[in-house]
């Protein structure tokens, strides 16, 4: 059964993952160097898919997801079914902002 | 009617799962049967005395299992071998990943291995939580399985499933920040159970019951 992350258009995906990088990075690494190397890079889909970032803190991003190519591509899920259920992709990238960046 | 409940409690998910049996263990004393192991001998022991299994651990596509580790080989527990064999069983899966392989595979008739299974209730994929706050989860899942013990059907636990852990979304997503979750944890908190709601199946007779 395929992925539900595979029904998002490849637009939706690369901006899914630029702010899961984002997201991630910053957590793993709380520097803005990092958010400004990731600002610039060119990233398509498949990067992240295939040359995963360490997790934050060298940890599981949850609970229950161990490997961590099969963690990305859980959020990438979690994030499409989101999506089916009425959020937009706006609404979700901008509760991923690095904390630091979050509205107080 | 007698549910044998397995939970390996192998890491911190597969104990944070093993709670969630916990309480449901208190709801149902003369129901469940609880074995907390990581030995595929004592599971076999048990199932042959129990009709039923609910499962609270890690999954895999085909298999219930306890991961291997660095030092510690991987074990399956559950899987269409020791699943067969007892008839009008149900099984269901608290775990990643078994609700497309493992579940069909049961609840299919084969003439070389009798008695399957009569209804399985799994998940697609990964399920997962926000390690900080996994109570809207975990409860949601108890008390699908307390009413589906007290006399509900397979069908009936599903959209039950679907129900109350569509309303642990709005749980994170109104006390969250409240909880002391940061904006991207209520966030993957939401969409953590949507994940579950969205992803549950079962497979065999719905209107099978304990």
């Amino acid at each position: 059964m395929p992925d539900p992350y595979e029904r998002l258009s490849e637009p939706q995906r690369e901006e899914a993952i630029r702010a899961l990088r984002r997201w991630a990075l910053y957590q793993h690494d709380k520097t803005e160097p990092v958010l400004r190397f990731l600002d610039g890079a060119a990233l398509t889909a498949q990067d992240l898919l295939d040359e995963p970032p360490p997790p934050p803190g060298g940890k599981d991003i949850f609970r229950g997801v161990h490997e961590t190519s099969r963690a990305w591509r859980h959020v990438l899920n979690l994030i499409t079914v989101s999506m089916d259920h009425g959020e937009s992709l706006e609404e979700i990238v901008a509760q991923l902002q690095p904390r630091s960046e979050s509205p107080a | 009617m007698s549910v044998l409940v397995v939970t390996p409690r192998d890491d911190p998910s597969s104990r944070e799962c093993g709670r969630w049996a916990d309480t449901l263990k208190q709801k149902h004393t003369s129901t469940l049967d609880m074995l907390t192991t990581r030995s595929r001998a004592l599971v076999d022991n048990d199932l042959a005395s129990h009709q039923h299994v609910f499962y609270f651990g890690h999954g895999e596509t085909h298999h219930l299992i306890v991961p291997g580790g660095l030092i510690r080989k991987r074990a399956v527990l559950l899987e269409e071998d020791n699943l067969r064999g007892t008839t009008d069983r149900i099984v269901v899966a608290i775990a990643c990943w078994s609700g497309d392989g493992l579940g069909p595979a049961v609840v299919t008739a084969d003439p070389r291995k009798p008695e399957e299974v009569r209804a399985y209730v799994g998940w697609l994929d990964d399920v997962s939580w926000p390690d900080e706050w996994p109570d809207p989860i975990g409860d949601a899942v108890v008390a699908a399985l307390d009413a589906f013990c007290a006399g509900g059907d397979v069908a009936q636990l599903v959209n039950d499933l679907k129900q109350r852990l569509s309303d642990a979304h709005d749980e994170y997503r109104q006390n969250g920040a409240a909880r002391g979750l940061a904006p991207d944890r209520v966030y993957f908190g939401k969409a953590c159970a949507l994940y579950w709601s969205d992803r549950v199946v079962s497979c065999g007779t719905s209107s099978a019951a304990l």
